[in-house]
């Protein structure tokens, strides 16, 4: 059986990933019926679910965070959430929100913990110049400059499609609270994204 | 905005979605794993046909000595791998390979603190120094970076003094210290060995060293001051070990083991069968006792011993090879990794004939999983 080589490492395990839910044909599968089958034991639609979802929730994490390391842990660690909580899962409910939401709230418990550490501020390592070049650097530059519970609502916003409300009630928060800061963090934005 | 968003390239995204499918699909096959009786017996079945392929494989290949052989204990070649990490003894694992460093906690669940190629628990487990190349890393348990330092070269095998106000480490041949908060790098010596220096417990700022000459040497790193410097020599050394108290020092080498008093004079040489190989050695937490392993004629077996002499009767054998020995904080049980097999294996020295294997570790963690410490919980 081939295996997939990614970063060095082999392994069979990115293979169920890839080949498993193409093999059962769940690729064009509901999003219901991959979760009914999740519940079920079915490692394949499992796989599915996420391979659909990873990248989003990854990306989420990652425009909170700001940290490679810390956004797969945060990522990684909702999916672990959502295996644990799998059997009890309403499916009649989005997976994909309620994933996301889990996502968003970690990511934020950590970038604020991390706002609060005082660091070494000599002795660590700055950003690698050479990444100055790479596309949406601007973008980057810009989200780091917001506080997280902006950037949190920005990602939410934008990247995930949550409306206000729904962010508010992910968030525990109240709407107009949302909206502001949906407007302020934007103000800083808008300029770079329209350059 | 959210095409901006969508188009920013996220760094080593490949490389995260395979590593957080291993853990995820692991954690869900876990969960699918008990209540589906027919594929846990099929599992079962294949478990113990693939361990007696294996056992009648190794019979053939491999014929241990007679001391090994009157040792074996035909458990040991019938024990099925579990497929969860835990759960585990009480305290925390840290875990170096290839692929980065993580921290498990007793019920399994780990965290990848990062692409660390080695680390070290703070004393009281609320930091790790992790290193990668040149730089050295105060780690916090939930991945951040607390402070970076830059050294002059590859920086390896870090440990944490006892108060945690010292760091030493080794680059290259030179053996160098920094403050807890990543302040004040010096070197204190070179040339030394390729061998991890420790500290002395109950003396805060004394560390222990092997010279490039085999001789090891003690010194407090404030004031310089020479404790001792052994008259024997270790030639090809690979590890030292303060017991719990401080009052003793192991020195491994390929084939001996000897054991330094307060002083530095030989205390005790670790009798070894003729041939023998000493892979790994570790002071149980208190101090009161030594586990090592040692290799003959392709069998190596698992140690406890209290004295000079090894016993006759090792509390697990394999032919296999045996590395990462742990004792849990406790002192209950012994973790060491068979290679091999790819397991973890948690053995009772005080009931050898209970043995978990914990299958699937270098899946988990990459390529050449080592344990570098097993810290208890915090408070």
């Amino acid at each position: 059986m081939a295996r997939a080589t990614i970063a060095g490492v082999q392994t069979a395990a990115i293979e169920t990933l890839r080949v498993g839910a193409r093999r059962k044909g769940w690729q064009r599968a509901p999003e219901p019926a991959l979760v009914r089958a999740a519940q079920r034991g079915s490692a394949e639609a499992f796989a599915e679910l996420f391979r659909r979802h990873w990248p989003r929730a990854h990306r989420a994490a990652w425009l909170v965070v700001h940290d490679a390391t810390a956004a797969e842990d945060v990522a990684q660690e909702a999916f672990l959430a959502a295996v644990r909580s799998l059997d009890r899962f309403d499916r009649g409910r989005p997976f994909g929100p309620w994933l996301h939401r889990i996502v968003v709230n970690r990511a934020i418990d950590y970038a604020r913990a991390r706002e609060q550490r005082r660091e070494v501020a000599e002795a660590v390592d700055a950003a690698a110049p050479e990444d100055r070049e790479v596309p949406g650097d601007d973008v980057i530059a810009a989200l780091a400059a917001l506080p997280p519970d902006q950037r949190a609502v920005i990602v939410m916003r934008h990247l995930l499609g949550f409306t206000p409300g729904e962010i508010a009630r992910a968030l525990g928060l109240p709407r107009g609270t949302v909206n502001s800061r949906l407007r302020r963090g934007l103000d800083g934005l808008q300029e770079v994204v329209e350059r | 905005m959210r095409d901006a968003l969508e188009r920013i390239p996220l760094p080593d995204a490949d490389a995260a979605q395979v590593r957080a499918w291993a853990v995820v699909a692991d954690a869900y096959d876990a969960r699918t794993r008990a209540p589906r009786r027919g594929h846990r017996r099929a599992r079962v079945l294949a478990i113990a046909l693939a361990t007696a392929l294996v056992a009648a494989a190794v019979a053939v290949a491999a014929e241990p000595p007679r001391w090994v052989r009157h040792a074996l204990g035909e458990h040991h070649a019938t024990v099925a791998p579990r497929a969860q990490l835990g759960p585990l003894p009480p305290g925390r694992l840290l875990v170096s390979s290839r692929n980065g460093t993580w921290i498990v906690q007793r019920d399994g669940t780990r965290r990848r603190l990062g692409p660390w190629t080695g680390a070290t628990w703070s004393p009281g487990g609320l930091y790790v120094a992790a290193w990668r190349g040149r730089s050295l890393n105060a780690v916090a348990p939930d991945g951040r970076v607390a402070w970076t330092w830059r050294a002059f070269g590859t920086v390896r095998d870090a440990v944490w003094s006892p108060d945690g106000y010292r760091i030493a480490y080794r680059r290259d041949d030179v053996l160098a210290v920094i403050a807890g908060d990543g302040t004040g790098a010096r070197v204190l010596a070179r040339p030394i060995a390729p061998v991890a220096p420790v500290w002395r417990p109950g003396a805060p700022h004394t560390l222990a060293w092997v010279g490039a000459d085999g001789r090891v040497e003690v010194r407090d790193v404030d004031t310089g001051a020479l404790m001792w410097r052994s008259a024997t020599r270790v030639p090809g050394a690979r590890a030292l070990a303060w017991s719990a108290d401080g009052h003793r020092l192991i020195a491994r080498g390929p084939s001996r083991v000897v054991v330094f008093d307060l002083a530095g004079r030989r205390a005790w040489r670790v009798r070894l069968p003729r041939g023998a190989q000493v892979t790994a050695a570790a002071w149980a937490p208190r101090g009161d006792r030594v586990a090592l392993t040692v290799r003959v004629a392709g069998a190596t077996g698992v140690y406890v011993t209290r004295s000079a002499r090894v016993p006759r009767r090792p509390i697990f054998t394999t032919s296999g090879t045996l590395r990462s020995l742990a004792w849990s904080p406790d002192g209950r049980r012994l973790l060491v990794r068979w290679s091999e097999a790819d397991q973890w294996l948690l053995l009772s020295p005080a009931a050898p004939q209970r043995v978990t294997a914990i299958g699937g570790i270098a899946r988990r963690f990459g390529p050449e999983p080592a344990v570098e410490g097993w810290t208890r919980s915090p408070a």
